[in-house]
């Protein structure tokens, strides 16, 4: 996935969609935008970040978990297999983009009685609480579509598609648009080489 | 079965201590340590390039190094000893891993003990009015170290989510424990009723690797050290670094969680501090490289 900063407007419009398609409990995000202001007045700046799990090459999450729930599919997305999760919360603390929940016992649902869409989400799970992440929306990917985020965004910063693929659409967005641009991986000390990619 | 009594001959080479060398031994023990302690730091180092750098200073600044201390010890005593939040809903994963814990530190004890307190390789009888609380402790752990590591094999080989997702490192590691307290038994059992055919043999050679001492002792009992040896060579890349990766992960995220707590935040503070240095990063390409298109306004905006 490319995420181009530039058109990111903050408006958390992906957060809520992947909410809604992931059915993810209280304080459970796997799209999230922070922003940051900096400069001094009168040469201020604000950018926003939109951070979701990164899917990397080298995921620190999968080699973290002791039960090897964490696993990669073929096309490259990072899943929990929830059957597996033991709840050692080793990849929370593995991830480096914080990218890994494991709510707590008491916080999987928002009200005493869960409502249709968290009774619907109950009913795909094995057990609650376990460790929670992105999947680029896999069962959306394998019908032929987009992850909930990339649909929903309205200005269309998020480019989903095979980064290997000279012909898909982020490769076909960097030549197009930015070709002298390289897009920019986040935290690339931890190594982990992620399969988001940061346009500024 | 006749079981050949163990004719050991040391002649001039001494009792077993000299004739298998303890300093070798030790050597061996230190050569391994320095294995596992290498490789444990190297796993150390890789979560740490993930850890956010400035996390451990902070927590260091706001709760002190006590505060730091008595997390260590509360994740200690809650999470690794009595395991508590570790395993989740499933109750025989949860109890076989206790008892391969539980099982594998009380063995560890009783070598520790047997080092200290014992000549090393001298026999202490199983039975009898000298009760001895190392063998004991040895052997009370073995049986539960072994019942655990038991359930974790069946269940790696019978279960199907576990056979799914089943590596080399996790049947390498569970098997190596299962053969470490049969061999262990087995051992002991031929040491017995070799002692027992013959109270006059030195105390040391129920127990020896002497090859002219009975097969049935020297084969389980070569087969124990090197199982036990091959454990700890292989910690680094097998299931066994869990033991000492999964705590310390879990300590960061306790030490985030107190953080909070101190800072009135809802968020765990480590992982505020992991979308700190992604937002830090971002800031600093922006302020190393503007981009050119800054002040002007976008094709799409234009248009728009």
């Amino acid at each position: 996935m490319l995420i181009d900063l530039k058109r990111c407007i903050g408006c958390d419009a992906c957060t809520i969609a992947c909410k809604q398609e992931q059915g993810t409990p209280p304080d459970v995000m796997f799209a999230r935008v922070f922003s940051r202001e900096y400069g001094k007045f009168p040469n201020t700046k604000k950018f926003f970040l939109p951070i979701l799990c990164n899917h990397c090459e080298d995921p620190p999450c999968m080699k973290a978990c002791p039960s090897h729930a964490i696993q990669k599919r073929k096309d490259g997305i990072v899943f929990v297999d929830e059957d597996k999760c033991c709840g050692a919360q080793a990849c929370v603390s593995a991830c480096p983009y914080g990218a890994i929940y494991y709510p707590a016992k008491d916080s999987i649902k928002y009200f005493d009685e869960p409502t249709e869409m968290e009774k619907y989400q109950f009913q795909r799970k094995v057990k609650l609480p376990v460790a929670m992440k992105c999947n680029f929306c896999s069962h959306r990917v394998d019908s032929g579509m987009e992850p909930a985020c990339v649909v929903t965004c309205p200005t269309g910063c998020r480019i989903f598609g095979d980064l290997d693929n000279p012909n898909s659409k982020p490769n076909v967005y960097l030549k197009e648009r930015m070709p002298q641009e390289t897009p920019l991986p986040l935290r690339p000390e931890a190594n982990t080489r992620p399969n988001v990619l940061y346009l500024k | 079965m006749s079981l050949q009594v163990v004719q050991l001959d040391l002649g001039g080479m001494g009792t077993f201590p000299t004739f298998v060398s303890v300093s070798l031994i030790d050597l061996l023990a230190t050569v391994t340590l320095v294995i596992v302690i290498i490789g444990a730091f190297w796993k150390y180092l890789s979560w740490r390039r993930s850890s956010p750098p400035a996390f451990f200073r902070a927590a260091r600044r706001s709760l002190g190094s006590g505060g730091l201390v008595s997390i260590f010890f509360s994740e200690l005593v809650n999470r690794v000893l009595l395991q508590k939040n570790v395993i989740n809903e499933d109750r025989t994963r949860r109890f076989s891993h206790l008892a391969m814990f539980w099982g594998f530190i009380g063995l560890s004890v009783t070598t520790t003990l047997d080092y200290f307190f014992n000549q090393p390789g001298n026999y202490i009888p199983l039975f009898g009015s000298n009760l001895s609380v190392i063998r004991l402790l040895g052997n009370v752990s073995g049986v539960v170290m072994l019942i655990g590591a038991t359930i974790a094999i069946a269940r790696l080989i019978a279960v199907p989510k576990f056979r799914r997702g089943r590596t080399f490192g996790d049947v390498w590691f569970t098997s190596l424990l299962f053969i470490v307290g049969v061999t262990g038994f087995l051992a002991e059992y031929y040491g017995e009723v070799a002692y027992a055919a013959n109270p006059s043999i030195p105390p040391a050679a129920a127990y020896s690797l002497s090859l002219s001492a009975s097969p049935f002792i020297v084969i389980p009992y070569g087969i124990h050290l090197a199982a036990i040896g091959l454990l700890f060579l292989s910690a680094p890349i097998s299931a066994f670094i869990h033991v000492l990766q999964v705590p310390s992960m879990r300590y960061a995220e306790s030490v985030g969680a107190k953080l909070s707590l101190v800072h009135g935040q809802e968020k765990n503070e480590f992982r505020s501090f992991k979308e700190g240095a992604m937002l830090d990063q971002i800031q600093k390409s922006y302020e190393t490289s503007p981009n050119p298109s800054d002040s002007a306004k976008s094709p799409e905006v234009e248009k728009a």
